[in-house]
């Protein structure tokens, strides 16, 4: 016999015109905390395990102290080239092609990056049974990197591809990466960090850095004080004690001080600035709207739950289509866009948590952008300025709860959790999906909610609308003659590269 | 007592139907003992056929409180014909939006209900439907997915908004991205008289000439029960589930012919050598050595899998490094298709800079090749497939919506829900002189075509279609 985990459902059965919430007892479903357990090692690091003995594989996650707002402005690029020279340069006695032979014949997923947090982040995936070569593995890329030359220029080669095959913006993905450093660009400045991430990959800058530079970089960075260690998933009982001896192994200097953060938006305007990006050879217009709110500050978990619930009504997470305000409007009754998608982000420029927004992407034919812009804040301001029903309430607010029930965490999504709220220094919920269902349960009253929206998202907001496609002159015409608008650029694309 | 409890707190509503899944969950397990599907973990598959040709497939697992639904039918764009092309894609739109007797929207609005998510996908050879909820929502979705599959509504002004967001998606994933849009033409030429000639999406004036009574033909034909495999995985007992299909399903008529699609006699080789290059404004080059085959078995998949591991398998690095180290590609993919009903080439694809050479790749590849056809294949090589498929196996263990992902692909496409074992005893028996007979027949004579999207500079335009003459251009 399988062992349930029962839900209790009070379901409806769907009716001819209206489908009523379901309402459950969330309460009678086991939903055990999170356990980690943090082990302090000598010279100022940490080690943090969250095991499972359900899985057939380990994680094992090195997070170096000393991040990009450590370092001068002018080193991020270099930072961004050392991430991928770490194992591209080769480590101990083997160089790169002897290294891609072991982990390939192994099966074993080993990666460098810079997490959001900007700090250089080691990261190596295996069987369990192939703890012990792992351990040797990040032995020798920790401790002896060989960073040369031929492997300098194999990567700033492969960088100014990338680059180039990047310009051609030719991805919705890559559109948006486009979509997003000009609205940051309007919102916070030309040379925001935010509104410089293309710029800084440029060709011009990946030539610019020298090996020494990244040599350089890693002596400062290779710290343990302030090191964090991550394992996860199944591995040995003498997993602990190996860990600890590769962090003894790292030298231990001075904790490394964050001296500067992306910059922090203080004003707020009645007006939304506009900047079109002209792609030619785009059929249709992918647009952005987007409010950042300056002053909206850290949300409480009444708050949280309130903005949740808001943004399923507004555009829902859970369903296919979407019956919520902003795809009924764009996509179900007009017809106009394939994909439109809302959402809050409580911290823009992460790791500055000061900047909250609301983001509405959407796609529009390129002679109907102005209708589509027109629908879009309608939308908004309508759900801004009325707010959500009592049906719009019930119906979200047990979705949302529903949905947190029916999640499917494994140990590796528990850690990412767990762990990224460690790294930006505050102390985790053990049990966060618990936390969420309370804060979403007192939820009742659609006018508290509504007030919310009010004095959160229709107050003191700076708006910037991006369009990039190739809408017509008079179609540009027509945008220019809304009000609310104000029309900053029409830039070509080959101009932002 | 669970019943007064439930009573006595929740019921503000009006229909409760608790009661069957309760007294059904812990009703009889299956009696068999099910099939092992991942190899290394305890999950099980429970098959079963009804009646009217409906195949399912149960995957218990309670290690969380969600459960799965997958349908996959065999109505992908090679049900359709020329004229009439994006139907089934667009097909698939239409099944979110109104079933006979219910609301239009009825579906997504009680799937968000539950807390449910869920898509839909089409492809070449068939069409796809998934979604995640809390288990104790399965009869209500079955209830739900009963609605479309047997009473879907098709009519206005739902079937004519709809083709606005079709076309929405057909420029945001075709005419905005011009590798996709020179992909489009070469595909038109390289598959000439054959269901593949069109894009899945269409084209776009055959969605905008689309009606309802052809939208309704291809309902009737090809959403039948003999042209569907359902798989469900959740907290539930296999025999549970299947009472419950039977309840919602068990109705389900028609009927759909096997779907074998016609090719040309001379279609493996009537290209074999040409070279299929056109351009649009990017920056870089696209190409791909298409080996075309009819052949979908598994041990095909397999040993592309040991070929691969055989080119990758020098001192120097692996083919992509050497590539990138040679400064002559950046981008290297191998891949066997098996999901076709027919049409199942080996592609070799690669994306290089503006000045790298494509006679350069092409020479490395082929002398690459050769160096596989002429060594031997090693214990080591079969033994690292194996530990990657270990690995594969262990990555998809971890989720059970990866798992019954996996084994609708497997029972689909290979009849076969213990697909992963078999791969493994593939690798297992594999000689020597089977694998070598295998890679000499594809690999040997050198029987590709390529295809290629490059920079404006380097041929003509695709927009210009230059294959129309048969007018081929060339490339460095």
């Amino acid at each position: 016999m399988l062992k349930h985990k029962i839900l209790i459902f009070c379901l409806s059965f769907f009716s001819l015109y209206k489908v009523n919430a379901v309402e459950l007892d969330w309460r009678t479903v086991p939903i055990p905390s999170i356990s980690y357990n943090r082990i302090a090692s000598n010279g100022g690091g940490a080690i943090y395990t969250l095991q499972s003995q359900d899985s057939l594989k380990f994680r094992v996650q090195v997070v170096f102290s000393e991040s990009i707002f450590a370092l001068p402005e002018s080193d991020i690029t270099a930072m961004s080239a050392l991430s991928d020279m770490i194992i591209l340069g080769g480590f101990g006695k083997k160089d790169y092609a002897q290294i891609e032979k072991e982990l390939t014949q192994n099966g074993i997923f080993l990666t460098s990056s810079i997490n959001s947090m900007g700090q250089l982040t080691i990261t190596c995936e295996a069987l369990t049974e192939d703890f012990v070569r792992v351990m040797r593995i990040l032995n020798n890329l920790i401790l002896r990197p060989k960073f040369d030359e031929k492997a300098l220029k194999i990567w700033k080669q492969q960088a100014k591809n990338s680059f180039s095959q990047f310009t051609n913006a030719n991805t919705l993905g890559v559109q948006m990466q486009f979509i997003s450093a000009e609205a940051a660009k309007l919102a916070f400045g030309k040379d925001h960090y935010l509104a410089t991430t293309i710029k800084r990959h440029s060709p011009r800058n990946i030539d610019a850095i020298k090996l020494q530079q990244i040599k350089n970089l890693y002596d400062t960075i290779k710290n343990r004080n302030g090191l964090n260690l991550f394992l996860v998933g199944s591995y040995p009982k003498n997993a602990i004690n190996n860990v600890n001896q590769l962090i003894t192994r790292i030298p231990s200097k001075d904790i490394a001080i964050n001296k500067w953060l992306p910059g922090r938006l203080t004003k707020y305007s009645s007006k939304t600035k506009v900047a079109l990006i002209r792609k030619k050879d785009m059929t249709q217009s992918q647009i952005s709207l987007r409010y950042y709110y300056p002053y909206m500050g850290e949300l409480n978990s009444i708050e949280k739950a309130q903005i949740k619930i808001a943004s399923e009504v507004f555009s829902s997470t859970v369903g296919v289509i979407g019956n919520d305000r902003f795809s009924k409007a764009m996509r179900a009754d007009s017809g106009l866009s394939y994909s439109p998608r809302a959402f809050f982000i409580p911290d823009v420029i992460d790791p500055n948590t000061n900047v909250s927004a609301f983001m509405m992407n959407f796609q529009s034919p390129n002679d109907k952008v102005y209708d589509a812009v027109i629908l879009a804040q309608k939308t908004w301001q309508q759900f801004t300025e009325k707010g959500i029903s009592k049906e719009e309430l019930s119906m979200s607010r047990s979705s949302v709860m529903n949905s947190l029930l029916g999640n499917e965490l494994t140990v590796y999504d528990k850690s990412n959790f767990i762990f990224s709220k460690i790294l930006q220094g505050k102390v985790p919920s053990v049990n966060p999906i618990q936390e969420s269902l309370e804060s979403l349960e007192l939820q009742k009253n659609a006018s508290s909610i509504n007030q919310f929206i009010k004095d959160k998202l229709d107050f003191r907001s700076s708006g910037v609308l991006i369009i990039m496609g190739n809408p017509s002159k008079d179609v540009i015409k027509k945008l220019r003659s809304i009000s609310s608008l104000d029309f900053i650029e029409v830039t070509d694309i080959n101009s932002l590269i | 007592m669970y019943y007064k409890k439930i009573l006595r707190t929740f019921c503000t509503l009006l229909f409760l139907f608790y009661t069957n899944l309760f007294v059904t969950l812990s009703a009889n397990a299956s009696s068999s003992d099910g099939i092992s599907i991942i190899p290394g973990s305890n999950l099980k598959a429970y098959k079963y056929s009804f009646k009217n040709g409906l195949r399912l497939i149960v995957i218990p697992d309670n290690r969380n409180t969600l459960a799965t639904v997958h349908f996959i039918l065999d109505a992908g764009s090679d049900r359709e014909e020329l004229g009439k092309t994006g139907l089934a894609h667009f097909f698939e739109h239409m099944m979110f939006r109104k079933t006979k007797g219910l609301a239009e929207g009825n579906y997504d609005r009680v799937l968000a209900s539950v807390g449910g998510s869920g898509n839909a996908g089409t492809g070449d050879s068939l069409v796809t439907y998934y979604s995640n909820f809390p288990a104790p929502a399965l009869q209500t979705m079955l209830k739900l997915e009963s609605a479309r599959f047997l009473h879907l509504d098709l009519k206005d002004p739902y079937f004519n908004i709809e083709k606005g967001a079709v076309i929405s998606e057909r420029n945001l994933r075709v005419e905005n991205n011009p590798v996709q849009r020179g992909y489009e033409v070469i595909r038109s030429e390289v598959q000439r008289g054959t269901p593949q000639e069109w894009m899945v999406i269409g084209e776009k004036q055959d969605v905008k000439n689309l009606n309802i009574k052809t939208a309704q033909k291809f309902y009737k034909d090809f959403y039948t029960p003999n042209n569907t495999l359902i798989v469900i995985g959740g907290a539930f007992e296999p025999d549970y589930v299947e009472k419950l299909v039977e309840e919602y399903f068990g109705e389900w008529k028609g009927h759909t012919p096997s779907n074998s699609p016609k090719y040309p006699n001379n279609y493996l080789t009537r290209d074999i050598g040409k070279r299929f290059i056109c351009s649009e404004p990017i920056t870089t080059k696209n190409i791909q050595l298409v080996y075309p085959s009819f052949d979908s078995s598994q041990k095909s998949v397999v040993y592309s899998w040991l070929f691969l591991a055989m080119l990758n398998n020098t001192k120097q690095g692996s083919f992509e490094y050497r590539l990138q180290k040679n400064n002559m590609a950046n981008q290297f993919m191998l891949e066997k298709v098996y999901y076709n009903t027919k049409f199942n080439p080996i592609n070799v694809h690669f994306v290089l800079s503006e000045k790298q050479n494509i006679k350069k790749v092409e020479q490395f590849w082929n002398k690459n090749v050769r160096r596989v056809l002429n060594t031997k294949l090693s214990q080591n090589i079969i033994d690292q497939v194996i530990k990657n498929q270990k690995v594969y196996n262990a990555d998809i263990a971890e989720k059970l919506t990866s798992v019954v992902n996996l084994v609708t692909d497997n029972s689909f496409f290979y009849n076969d829900p213990a697909a992963q074992e078999t791969e493994m005893n593939i690798l297992k028996n594999v000689t020597e002189k089977e694998f070598k007979q295998w890679v000499q027949n594809i690999f040997a004579k050198k029987q590709y075509y390529m295809t290629g999207i490059v920079p404006t500079k380097d041929a003509k335009s695709c927009e210009s279609n230059p294959f129309s003459n048969n007018k081929l251009t060339s490339s460095n």
